[in-house]
């Protein structure tokens, strides 16, 4: 696997050029600056398989560093985690929302780190199975459509959306938070109540420009608070936020749809592409009994069965991370 | 029974962390020299905040190593220093808390100076 390490002291990296060659990681390239790894990005033959980057730099910082590497269309899915120290703890939250994958603690020890990147590699791979198989996103980009429709239950990456990250991204920032962070931690269910009458009526870039669409509408709406948020298919989204926030539901609820008719959506020929809201209740965890899967769980039942007026309309169960 | 290739990466792990240990203790006197001087101008209201940002950016560093390559101790005094002075910096720099954060430093380089070669200690 070929790694790119960035921290701005050489003593780190040369204990993680050794600590990852003992665990079997020979190709590993360094850099002391988000430039000089910039530069050797470019520069490189083949593209790297996996980024660490300190995030206090001087200039440009790890978090900057992340969204330049993921503005890169080969490194869109290439798992990037973070060195930081515990005081840098409290960036974690921006570097996931930059589209970091994961976060090392410093000191590093080898055996985590190894680990750490196995898992995201596992991970990654498996969005990008995902993705490939459900919408080739790339070639969306390009406004070719593409022959292989992805199922309604997919649930496919949103790109481009501040705050917004893929399912497993999403599930594992929370697996790392302490138990005492997580107890901080909130979740809102967003449901597209349509969602299905609206698949069937769409070819698939109309409904992936869509889902963006709404997933642009609710971000803009929780910027306010520190949120992350992920797509899981059958037009739910699941926004985790902490506990305390300045969030009003009631606001959010008719705020929200109203933005959304705000933005017009149509078919490719013109037809209106009516989106219709639910938002869940703010779900809580327990300190004792909740764990991440519980917590997206719950905040996907919450609005799975809410029409946009509050009443039952008796949808099926939530949508699995891996569809 | 581990391979040929394991072991000699393991020594080469092992070497690089004598190394970066050897660098380490050859510059702690100077590192301890520039954080008693930063320590010194921190007692003057006027140039505190520049000089704790210093004696951070120090300590952050130590954090990011020193328990890899054995010195605990010294990682977790740079930790306490690092994060209070972290918190006193997005407190405003109050001048309340200077004392806890004289104290930290103190403990700090007592650390370091316990890890100075016999024939540099003080």
């Amino acid at each position: 696997m070929k790694i790119l390490a960035v921290d701005d002291q050489d003593a780190v990296l040369q204990l993680l050029k050794a600590s990852l060659a003992v665990m079997g990681h020979d190709e590993v390239h360094t850099a002391s600056s988000a430039p000089e790894a910039l530069d050797l990005i470019k520069q490189a033959q083949e593209p790297f398989d996996c980024f660490l980057l300190d995030i206090e730099m001087p200039g440009t910082d790890g978090i900057e560093l992340v969204s330049l590497i993921r503005a890169i269309r080969t490194y869109r899915h290439t798992p990037i985690i973070m060195l930081t120290s515990m005081r840098e703890k409290t960036y974690i939250d921006a570097a996931f929302g930059a589209g970091a994958t994961d976060y090392v603690t410093k000191p590093f020890d080898g055996t985590e780190l190894a680990a750490r990147i196995r898992v995201a590699s596992i991970m990654v791979g498996e969005q990008r199975a995902l993705n490939d198989k459900a919408l080739a996103v790339d070639i969306l980009k390009d406004q070719v459509e593409t022959a292989s429709r992805f199922e309604l239950p997919a649930a496919v990456e949103i790109q481009d959306v501040p705050g917004t990250v893929s399912a497993l991204v999403l599930e594992n920032y929370l697996l790392q938070l302490s138990r005492g962070r997580m107890y901080g931690m909130a979740a809102i269910g967003f449901r597209i109540v349509n969602a299905e009458a609206l698949y069937r009526a769409s070819t698939a870039v109309e409904f992936y420009y869509m889902l963006t669409d709404v997933a642009d509408a609710i971000a803009s709406h929780l910027k306010q608070a520190q949120f992350l948020m992920a797509y899981f298919g059958n037009g739910i989204f699941v926004a985790t936020l902490p506990r305390r926030n300045p969030i009003s539901l009631e606001e959010l609820r008719w705020e929200l749809q109203l933005t959304i008719d705000g933005i017009g959506l149509t078919h490719d020929d013109g037809r209106p592409m009516p989106v219709t809201i639910a938002v869940g209740d703010q779900i809580g965890t327990s300190l004792l009994s909740s764990s991440p899967r519980e917590l997206l769980a719950k905040a996907q039942d919450s609005v799975a069965g809410r029409g946009s007026d509050g009443s039952s309309t008796g949808m099926p169960a939530r949508s699995a991370v891996n569809g | 029974m581990q391979s040929f290739g394991a072991t000699a990466k393991e020594d080469e792990l092992s070497r690089a962390i004598l190394q970066v240990r050897a660098r380490f203790v050859e510059t702690l006197d100077t590192q301890i020299l520039e954080i008693e001087e930063l320590r010194k101008s921190a007692s003057q209201p006027e140039s505190r905040e520049t000089a704790l940002r210093g004696i951070r950016e120090r300590a952050h560093r130590l954090v990011g190593y020193a328990a890899t390559i054995g010195f605990e101790p010294i990682g977790d005094r740079a930790r306490e220093v690092d994060s209070y002075v972290d918190e006193w910096l997005s407190a405003g720099a109050p001048a309340g808390m200077t004392a806890e954060i004289d104290d930290l430093i103190e403990r700090l380089l007592c650390e370091m100076e316990a890890a100075l070669p016999p024939g540099d200690q003080t």
